[in-house]
């Protein structure tokens, strides 16, 4: 590993010198995959991706340079070469106005490794194929099953020309069943995710027996929706279950939110202090820690070394605030609340989500599912987009119809779409449950970014399906 | 730059077969990128980066492991070749694991070798000037003009070695148009050159999808249903044309869910579809010299006039399935243009929708897909009539090549594919009511 300190001071007075604000960033990503389908190894993936960066700002305009071999030398090129770039874009044109928020925070240093010895891949493939067999004896009929472990751990140092030294280590694993079976539809399917925040050993190094109640519950869910309807195409009273309802209010609600896109006309513009969304929602990207527990995604400092603190962004219906960088939260005179990261050494801070969370009501699952008539109870959001005019469409992994207030039929793979701030303005209940989402969600945006999502249950109307 | 060498290859590839494995084969990928960002009209940010990518690959006793770093110092090395002999042990024996052999590959150099700053500054200067003159309503969200250089060197004990350097330039741009405070839907566009002679606004299908956005400012939503005929853009075409073509790849096959397992030769789309591969097609900036498993590239058909011609499976995916191996890895696509130009295949359409971009999830596995149309028009008595919102097309996959009646003469070049516009029947587009 490259010891930043060891530059610290030639970093501090190259950055003095020319009066530009400057970081280092020195960072590794360890991936690993493997991937068991229908009893063969597919995927056996162990990755190390580690590099250096440096990030200048100057008369308005930013330079960034990286190198994936991290050496004193190449870290002292990044640093010339992020500025030599900022110049090149600052001489040619100049925002004399723009300015960047700064920050006193200091030193700060946290890992979430708990410590627990790493496993061999042999382990862990033994592992799979244990609970594949088992699968395979235990339900023949499937046509095809595949099994994923998947984990992410990133290490970053951050120094800055304002005096941050910033230290963090953030792991995080998942494990995915997934089940086919062969109907006269075609081929239908379901899975599910377990994980979160820690590393493979900390959340699956347990008997492999202790799987089987979910492994039922996956193939149960196969069989059913086998057998399942299609959604009915149309507006319909539904509740979306809090895996779903997270990652829809994070695409299509929190990125209109963040500043860079309302710079680029999102929807949110202009729209602080007004309604767009029911009194019943308040939406809150939490930096590290939620009713006291660890959040899935913590983030205690920023990577320009911002501290970061929970932002509100609507609070019962009202927009009340974006979520910004150093450069944005200048521009919009707002406190930077510590969103700006970055995937890989390689890439440059954006702002992003943390871990955004619907925050719970006071309704009770049963008593909104009593509330409905005739719609949708929907579970498990597919791939979707959302851009910034508030208009979405997720794809739908499962669901159940609701008839005379009672939990019906299974669905077949739908969908959902829909204008983003009238669906929460439609919402007439929430629940007094709440769930953080285990699948394991990446967010995109130039970059792929690990999100924590959650939500309470939401009863709202949506437009399902299309055919 | 001692690894960017054929001989660092060769040493490393020794050691592989020192830890005792029978085969080895070594890549390395090098790449430079420089990034010339703009955000919101106006320069934001200048990035360079350079990075190294080194794949180690072994057989074992019939069991194969692979291990991807981005580190060349020897602790580093060490490490890598001791996670591959413990990835090769946990591998189960499969015969289908195998190196590509010995074969003439020539060394390949394509594009300009080292970035040109101030041209990309000029180029991007002149976008966002003639963006501003001719589409003042037109708000660039983000515009990056990157140069990419990529070196890649293989050596396996096959006695296999290639090493080919690629450079060409790609520009990407997200934007939409904004009036009276009214925006239309956001879009995006992109396409490579291999240098900057033409100005980023003739690239690609940029300035008709910023000529479109502006008309889509007055976009309302779709009421009712249609089951007319509806014309699918390139961009949009493609994303679809993704999802079917991954029928004949590796996961699939091998899986054995693939829809096309015994359809070599047959029909599986409408005669009026043909798609070929042509990876070294000199009009793409964006060429394909080696297979990314170790194959000199050459061209291959997919679909002829509807019929099934080639699968698109890796080396190991033919060894797999007992299927051929696909010549190349399938990137530079060549769709054939029809007979008749866009202005006919938009007139003998009394009613339909223009399918501008696809929104939404992938299809389910059975191919019935519903996305969202965005950047889309109805089109009425044959021209294109209005912009329309939240509005849900729905179709089987696998039954809309099989429904294209059309196809345009006009074809959009990005750089590295060539598609035309197609007209479908059998979807139904579903508004908010």
């Amino acid at each position: 590993m490259l010891d930043l300190h060891s530059l610290k001071s030639e970093f501090s007075t190259t950055s003095g010198i020319y009066r530009i604000y400057s970081e280092i960033r020195y960072q590794q990503n360890r991936k690993i995959l493997l991937t068991l389908n229908n009893g063969e190894l597919e995927t056996n993936t162990n990755e190390t991706t580690r590099g250096v960066s440096s990030r200048s700002f100057t008369g308005g305009y930013w330079g960034f340079s990286s190198y994936s071999n991290p050496s004193k030398d190449s870290a002292v090129s990044t640093v010339r070469e992020s500025m030599r770039n900022a110049k090149f874009l600052a001489g040619r044109s100049n925002k004399s106005d723009a300015t960047l928020a700064y920050s006193q925070f200091g030193k700060f240093e946290k890992s979430y490794l708990s410590g627990k010895s790493s496993v061999s891949t042999a382990i862990w493939l033994e592992f799979l194929k244990f609970l594949d067999a088992r699968i395979v004896k235990k339900y023949p009929d499937l046509k095809s099953r595949k099994l994923t472990l998947h984990s992410l751990d990133i290490e970053k140092h951050l120094l800055t020309s304002d005096g941050q030294d910033i230290h963090t280590t953030v792991p995080r694993a998942h494990f995915t069943i997934s089940m086919t079976k062969q109907t006269k539809h075609g081929p239908i399917s379901f899975q599910d995710t377990r994980g979160g925040l820690g590393q493979l050993q900390d959340h699956f190094l347990v008997l492999p027996e202790s799987f089987d109640d979910w492994i039922d519950e996956i193939y149960n869910m196969t069989i059913r929706k086998a057998d399942g309807v299609a959604a009915t195409a149309g507006p319909h009273d539904v509740i979306l279950s809090p895996d779903l309802a997270g990652i829809v209010v994070h695409e299509a609600v929190g990125h209109a939110a963040e500043a860079d896109l309302v710079l680029a006309g999102s929807v949110a513009e202009s729209q602080i202090e007004r309604i767009v969304a029911s009194p019943l929602i308040t939406l809150i990207d939490y930096a590290h820690t939620y009713d006291g527990n660890t959040c899935p995604q913590p983030v205690h400092v920023d990577d320009e070394g911002i501290p970061a603190e929970n932002t509100t962004i609507i609070q019962k219906g009202v927009l009340k605030s974006y979520m910004n960088n150093r450069e944005t939260a200048a521009y919009f005179e707002q406190k930077p609340t510590g969103h700006a990261r970055a995937f890989t050494h390689a890439d440059e801070p954006l702002i992003r989500m943390r871990n955004t969370i619907v925050m719970p009501g006071e309704s009770k699952i049963e008593n909104m599912i009593e509330s409905i008539e005739n719609g949708y109870y929907l579970m498990k959001a597919g791939k979707g987009q959302a851009d910034t005019t508030g208009e979405f469409m997720f794809a739908v992994g499962t669901g159940f119809e609701i008839k005379d207030g009672k939990i019906g039929r299974v669905l077949r793979d739908t969908s959902i779409s829909g204008l983003a701030f009238d669906v929460l303005k439609s919402v007439t209940m929430v629940s007094d449950e709440f769930k953080w989402d285990t699948s394991g969600y990446y967010c995109t945006k130039k970059q792929l970014m690990p999100v924590g999502v959650g939500s309470a249950s939401i009863k709202c109307r949506v437009r399902v399906g299309g055919g | 730059m001692e690894h960017l060498h054929l001989d660092f290859l060769k040493r490393l590839a020794s050691r592989i077969v020192s830890a005792g494995f029978d085969q080895a084969e070594v890549s390395i990928v090098n790449e430079h990128m420089t990034e010339m960002q703009v955000d919101f009209s106006d320069f934001s940010l200048l990035r360079n980066t350079e990075s190294d990518q080194v794949t180690l690959r072994g057989i074992m006793g019939g069991r194969y492991g692979t291990v991807t770093l981005n580190q060349l110092d020897d602790v580093s090395l060490q490490t890598g070749v001791a996670l591959l002999q413990e990835a090769a042990q946990a591998a189960p024996v499969d015969p289908a694991r195998a190196f590509a052999p010995n074969q003439l590959v020539p060394m390949n150099e394509m594009g300009p070798l080292e970035p040109l700053h101030y041209q990309m500054h000029e180029r991007v200067s002149q976008f966002l000037k003639d963006v501003r003159d001719a589409y003042p309503e037109c708000l660039l969200k983000q515009s990056l003009l990157r140069y990419i250089r990529t070196r890649s060197l293989r050596f396996n004990t096959m006695g296999l070695e290639t090493d080919s350097t690629e450079a060409c330039y790609n520009h990407g741009v997200r934007f939409l148009s904004k009036r009276n405070g009214k925006t239309s839907s956001i879009n995006y566009s992109g396409a490579y050159a291999s240098n900057l002679d033409v100005e980023l606004l003739e690239w690609g299908g940029l300035r008709r999808a910023i000529e479109s956005s502006s008309r889509e400012i007055a976009v309302a939503p779709f009421e009712g249903r249609l089951e007319g005929p509806i014309v699918i853009a390139p961009d949009a075409l493609a994303v679809l044309l993704n999802f079917w073509l991954a029928h004949l790849k590796d996961d699939r096959l091998i899986s054995g869910t693939s829809k096309f397992r015994n359809s070599l030769d047959k029909p599986v789309a409408s005669p009026f579809l043909s798609l070929a591969i042509e990876p070294r097609n000199p009009a793409f900036a964006r060429q394909e010299f080696t297979t990314e498993d170790g194959y000199g590239s050459e061209p291959s058909t997919i679909i002829q006039n509807g019929i099934l011609k080639s699968f698109m499976l890796s080396d190991y995916g033919a060894r797999k399935t007992g299927l051929p191996r696909a010549e190349n890895s399938g990137r530079n696509w060549v769709i054939s243009g029809g007979s008749k130009n866009l202005v006919d295949l938009f007139g003998d359409i009394e009613q339909g929708l223009y399918l501008g971009r696809l929104s939404g999830g992938l299809p389910a596995a059975n191919g019935d897909f519903a996305i969202v149309a965005k950047n889309s028009f109805l089109i009425e008595s044959g021209f294109i009539h209005r912009p329309i919102s939240e509005v849900i097309v729905s179709g089987n996959l696998f039954q809309i090549l099989n429904a294209i009646t059309a196809v345009s003469r006009e074809r959009l070049s990005d750089g590295m594919t060539t598609i035309p516009w197609v007209c479908v029947e059998g979807m139904t587009a579903i508004g908010r009511s």
